[in-house]
């Protein structure tokens, strides 16, 4: 712990000048609290309402972990086939190159029309945005082969399931894993779009309310809650590269000596 | 003893089946307007009359009535023009309370600034929402009033914004609602000052309540005892408001209690207009004629429907 402290004591140092910047200009050149609120007066106005938002961040986390599950457990299998059936190469693969074209959150105002105010049109939209970018970073894993390990696994006799497990899937992972990245990053960006469009619970609700309202220093609470969400998930999914793929290059960089931060 | 057995059990069911499950849609996040609704639920009058119901927040008329069209909520609490203008592109919906017979409709500013008559704009920078009606429905306020419109400068801004902006002194009055974003000024500490759309000639019906034609159809009773709760839940919150504001607070803590006060005695007195008087729910067909009049004219509306197809007094009589 001591040791990551140290290393990110930089980071640390710029967020606090960065705040303290921010609380003396905004009390200095006496900027009104609805256009920008002092770091102090969000932290105070947050916890006087952390109950509802807290009960809110709960409702758009669900939103945002169920979505991206159902995108992982839907995309990387639906990956695997197209890269080994030639048949849902050609028959699929272009039809998920297509409507991956289509701007997904511009379709959300028909999620209501169609599902209402539940959670399942919420549900759709993480699953919508997340699935493509695993699904196309997985295709690209699944065929970036190396042949002549392929070919040397055969001559030890190694039979589909086996190469599948020690040669095709490790070569896979980190591309997989580029792809689960990106995903998670865009879920918590689909579930407040959906949540703008129409709920009546979470945190994009919560957020325009209090926009409507002209209560500038919850507009603030709320949209560092949802990165801090944000950035939960991605955490999650970069421990979880740690442990699965601890030989790969891009988990190397903090080997003592090359760590910048 | 088996004939007993059956009939004890035959009135169990009708006690758990007699309670209708309804939901109902609001327009908008819970305010003023909203509160008698709450209510109504929290001293059972909808209870009295079998109904379970569930009240949900709304993101927009518009959005309201669609929802109610795909029957993913029973009742919706919408503004007279987005019933009519989605009914008029065949959405299955018609309003059975004509709740607000003015509308809130205003033109708000800082008193400060000196808007009392529209006469008064002429020279002004107006915010306004793109695609929002009210921009268009002032189209209506000025030809009534004979105002220039090229002299009023039009301020296009996010519909969250326009507050801000006559703070700001960027605008010098914004196309709002006198329940909404006035009070939004006033606490501020700031004097607001609104102009009724409705009181210059260029009144619509207000907000309404609607549900499926169909529904209209299959189960008239059901929506007879709806707005029999509801009528009751109006009248009984005008006699005490605060308690009423009391029990929506109970569902939504973090209302501010003299806001939510304040927009509801808006709302009281918008419930009438000139030519509807007296009963909560009952449309006027002047009202409704102008209504369809000025949606026709400022808003492209096309129908050659009369007034009756798009609301129906038939549920607030008796």
């Amino acid at each position: 712990m001591s040791d990551w402290l140290r290393r990110r004591a930089g980071a640390l140092a710029i967020f606090l000048l960065f705040f303290l910047v921010w609380e003396v200009a905004v009390r200095f050149l006496g900027i009104k609290e609805y256009l920008l609120p002092p770091p102090t007066k969000i932290w105070s106005e947050f916890l006087k309402r952390s109950d509802i938002v807290m009960a809110s961040a709960w409702v758009t986390t669900q939103e945002i972990l169920a979505g991206y599950l159902l995108a992982v457990v839907v995309s990387v299998p639906l990956a695997m086939a197209i890269t080994f059936s030639r048949f849902m190469e050609n028959a699929v693969y272009p039809v998920i190159v297509f409507l991956q074209i289509i701007p997904k959150i511009a379709i959300a105002p028909l999620f209501i029309i169609w599902f209402g105010f539940g959670f399942l049109p919420k549900l759709l939209l993480v699953f919508l945005l997340s699935f493509f970018p695993i699904v196309v970073a997985s295709i690209a894993g699944f065929k970036a082969l190396d042949a002549d390990i392929m070919d040397f696994a055969r001559t030890t006799g190694a039979g589909g399931w086996r190469l599948f497990a020690k040669i095709r899937l490790p070569q896979a992972l980190p591309q997989i894993f580029t792809g689960l990245k990106v995903g998670a990053a865009l879920s918590a960006t689909a579930a407040v779009v959906a949540e703008f469009v129409a709920s009546d619970k979470g945190l994009g609700y919560l957020l325009l309310q209090y926009n409507g309202q002209l209560e500038t220093p919850m507009v603030f609470a709320i949209v560092v809650l949802l990165s801090l969400i944000g950035l939960a998930v991605y955490y999650a999914v970069e421990l979880l590269e740690r442990f699965a793929i601890p030989w790969h290059v891009s988990q190397q960089r903090d080997e003592p000596g090359t760590a910048l931060v | 003893m088996k004939a007993l057995l059956l009939s004890v059990l035959f009135a169990f069911s009708c006690v758990a089946w007699s309670q209708d499950k309804v939901s109902f849609r609001m327009n908008w996040y819970l305010g003023g307007l909203h509160v008698p609704f709450y209510y109504g639920k929290d001293r059972g009058f909808y209870a009295a009359e079998g109904i379970d119901l569930t009240l949900n927040e709304g993101r927009g008329s518009a959005n309201t009535v669609q929802v109610v069209a795909a029957g993913s909520d029973t009742f919706g609490l919408a503004d007279s023009s987005s019933v009519i203008l989605t009914a008029s592109k065949g959405a299955d919906v018609k309003s059975v309370m004509s709740l607000l017979n003015s509308t809130g409709f205003a033109v708000i500013s800082m008193a400060s600034t000196g808007i009392r008559t529209p006469k008064d704009l002429e020279g002004k920078r107006l915010a306004v929402s793109p695609g929002d009606p009210l921009g268009q429905l002032f189209m209506a306020l000025a030809a009534v009033n004979k105002l220039d419109t090229s002299k009023i400068s039009m301020v296009q801004v996010d519909p969250a914004a326009k507050v801000v902006s006559v703070l700001e002194k960027k605008a010098d009055a914004l196309l709002g609602g006198a329940d909404d974003q006035f009070f939004l000024i006033k606490q501020r500490g700031i004097e607001p000052a609104a102009l009724r759309f409705a009181d210059y000639g260029a009144n619509i019906v207000g907000m309404t309540v609607l549900t499926k034609s169909e529904l209209i159809k299959s189960k008239p009773d059901l929506i007879r005892r709806f707005v029999r709760a509801s009528a009751r839940s109006w009248e009984e919150a005008k006699k005490n408001p605060g308690a009423a504001v009391d029990a929506a607070l109970k569902v939504k803590p973090d209302l501010n209690r003299q806001s939510t006060l304040d927009q509801m005695m808006v709302d009281f007195e918008l419930l009438d207009s000139k030519n509807s008087k007296g009963r909560i729910g009952m449309g006027a067909q002047a009202d409704w004629d102008q209504t369809l009049e000025l949606l026709k004219k400022y808003r492209g509306l096309e129908t050659k429907e009369p007034w009756t197809t798009f609301h129906t007094n038939e549920f607030v009589g008796k």
